[in-house]
């Protein structure tokens, strides 16, 4: 079963993308907080994160850095509100594979999620 | 003096009826004598004919005596030179209450005409941005020959003026120059129609010329007119540096007080860009969640037994939310700063891009959309989304006014006085009520509940950041014109300059979130 860990500091989002993404077959793994994403991932190693730009305490950039450091072959997907076109570059210059805006469309979110995961395959 | 010249009028008119008086008299024998000849006719020796005889002879004599008089006045008034100088003393007394600069000169070159039976007095008053002597009031010049009177210090006419600090009498200067000099003070002479240029400087700066043709009856101006005019300039000095200055100062007021509204506009921006995206922000987490949940419950729809109906609602909430998104993201959009690509602008093509969007919109068959559009327009910088986003929001709101059809007008042309690219969109709708006019550009400000009310507010943030100015004349059941005006900057004519700093282009990035930033950048 694919797993894929949901960040973001809205309990709410986390909530119904687990949902949403158990009810598609994945192992889901949620964080509210940088710090905890971080914590986790280390036991979780999922394969894609999706991953909240703006978060109190350690934000998105933050943990985008640290976890490509350390596992360069996890797949991140940027969830942007409306951040600016700075944020975006810049995350994807620190090896963002992909960034898609709220609100999320749940149909494009799972394809990108799937076309990863392929990726990881090959 | 304006007193004292109303005095002498008043005294030349008493002579005037005095003489016609002595005149009425007259006629009144004359009248007699005429009823002489009709000794049978009642009415040639009634006082009602005296009397109609009397006031005919009012009627027809008044102007030419007034005329003759006033004429003879005038003669004998240039023939003796200290009568001006009284002339010029009024001007002083008149001129000590304080006047605007304008009304000054016009009262200077008025006085100073009158009292040398001249032709052409002129009055040329220093510009210090410019640095030239400007043809201000004249008396005897059209104002259009007026406004091409600018005299530098590149003219011979200045810098003698400069330096010498003394009446210039043209006839004097020719035979003390070359033949070469003298052709270019006879040319510049010529050019102010003058015999005699009066340098006017306080605290040793020049700030004034007062060029003068020849006096009534061509008479030369002679040594004792220079000390008059000598002493006239020092006096006229003082009085016209200070309305000059209070005049610099008014117009710098002026400046300061349009740079101040502009400064304002644009704080009201920024104030409204933070809060717009903070807004945007905090708005867009709780869409996420309804409109998450909705997608979850319909993707549980069997699971769940929820009814068609339930569903059908659901997807509503999921459009509805996406559109709620939608105007907080162009809010957004608007308020950060960007890194677009700068190229020069062709217009036509934005035009024809906006007009073909908006016929996905509205219908443009009732519609006749004429466009102007200058072919040989000076190379303009700007990005095309900024300018797609500007004519489409204006074309949008022309189109809406004339829900009956009608006709939409798009001109775009170089003003080369002003070196600004003009762009007017008219439409013959209904128009705007005065009373909306100065909130068209507030946010949110719209009188269709199905609009945000951004448009024109992101089109003046547009014209803004162009460094241009935007304005809306409306006549009700007329129409409305929007006119643009944007500065032509001389980097302009080096695009490679602006799109040096470009981003990576969208393609580079996520594959179909590409295409959602770029809708919204
Ligand atoms: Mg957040």
């Amino acid at each position: 079963m694919p797993k894929i860990m949901v960040v973001d500091d809205e309990l709410e989002i986390c909530a119904f993308l687990r949902s949403f993404f158990e009810e598609r077959l994945y192992e889901v793994v949620t964080a509210t907080s940088g710090e905890e994403a971080l914590r986790k991932i280390e036991k979780e190693r999922p394969q894609v994160v999706l991953l909240d730009i703006k978060m109190p305490g350690k934000d998105g950039i933050d943990v985008l850095r640290e976890l490509k450091q350390k596992f360069p072959k996890v797949k991140v997907i940027m969830v942007t509100a409306v951040e600016t076109s700075d944020k975006i570059e810049q995350a994807i210059k620190l090896g963002a594979d992909n960034y898609i805006t709220k609100p999320l469309s749940l149909e494009y979110l799972e394809m990108d999620v799937k076309d990863k995961i392929t990726k990881l395959v090959d | 003096m304006r007193y004292a010249k109303k005095r002498k009028k008043f005294l030349l008119k008493l002579l005037v009826l005095l003489s016609l008086f002595f005149l009425a008299e007259a006629g009144r024998s004359a009248s007699s004598t005429l009823a002489g000849f009709f000794p049978h006719n009642k009415f040639f020796h009634s006082e009602s004919f005296h009397l109609i005889f009397v006031v005919s002879l009012f009627a027809f004599l008044y102007r030419p005596i007034d005329h003759f008089i006033f004429s003879i006045f005038r003669r004998v008034l240039s023939r003796c030179g200290a009568d001006y100088s009284r002339d010029i003393e009024f001007l002083y007394e008149e001129s000590k209450a304080q006047m605007p600069l304008k009304e000054l000169g016009n009262l200077v070159v008025n006085t100073l005409a009158e009292a040398l039976g001249s032709a052409v007095v002129t009055l040329l008053v220093l510009d210090r941005k410019s640095n030239a002597y400007a043809a201000m009031s004249s008396c005897g010049l059209k104002p259009s020959d007026m406004s091409k009177l600018r005299f530098t210090d590149e003219h011979l006419i200045v810098r003698l003026a400069k330096q010498e600090n003394e009446p210039l009498v043209r006839d004097e200067l020719i035979m003390h120059f070359s033949w070469q000099e003298a052709n270019v003070v006879v040319s510049e002479f010529q050019n102010l129609r003058a015999a005699m240029i009066v340098p006017v400087s306080v605290h040793g700066q020049l700030i004034a010329l007062c060029a003068m043709g020849l006096r009534a009856g061509a008479k030369a101006y002679t040594a004792e007119d220079k000390r008059l005019f000598q002493e006239f300039s020092s006096k006229m000095g003082r009085v016209l540096g200070q309305a000059l200055a209070m005049h610099e100062l008014e117009s710098m007021n002026l400046e300061l007080r349009d740079k101040q509204a502009t400064l304002l506009q644009s704080s009201k921006l920024s104030a409204i860009e933070q809060l717009a995206s903070g807004f945007a922000h905090q708005i867009h987490n709780p869409l996420t969640i309804i409109s998450g949940k909705a997608q979850v419950l319909l993707l549980r729809k069997e699971k769940m037994g929820i009814s068609e109906e339930v569903a059908r609602e659901l997807q509503t909430i999921v459009k509805e939310t996406r559109r709620a998104a939608d105007i907080t993201h162009k809010l957004a959009a608007f308020s950060r700063p960007r890194k677009p690509v700068r190229e020069p602008l062709d217009f036509s093509q934005i035009v024809e891009d906006a007009l073909s969007l908006i016929s996905y919109q509205a219908s443009l068959d009732s519609i006749q959309v004429i466009r102007h559009i200058q072919k040989d327009l000076p190379p303009f910088i700007g990005t095309v989304p900024e300018f797609r986003e500007l004519f489409l929001n204006l074309l949008l709101n022309a189109v809406d006014a004339m829900s009956g059809g009608g006709t939409l007008m798009i001109k775009i042309r170089h003003l080369p006085a002003t070196s600004e690219i003009e762009i007017k969109v008219s439409d013959s709708g209904k128009g705007i009520p005065a009373e909306h006019i100065p909130m068209l550009f507030d946010p949110f400000f719209s009188t269709r509940h199905d609009r945000a009310g951004l448009g024109l507010f992101i089109v003046q943030k547009i014209v803004y950041h162009y460094g241009g100015t935007i304005k809306a004349e409306s006549q009700e059941n007329q129409g409305t014109v929007f006119v643009i005006r944007l500065p032509v900057l001389k980097s302009s004519a080096h695009p490679s300059q602006g799109s040096s700093d470009s981003p990576a282009s969208p393609q580079d990035r996520g594959r179909s979130a590409s295409k959602e930033v770029h809708q919204y950048a």
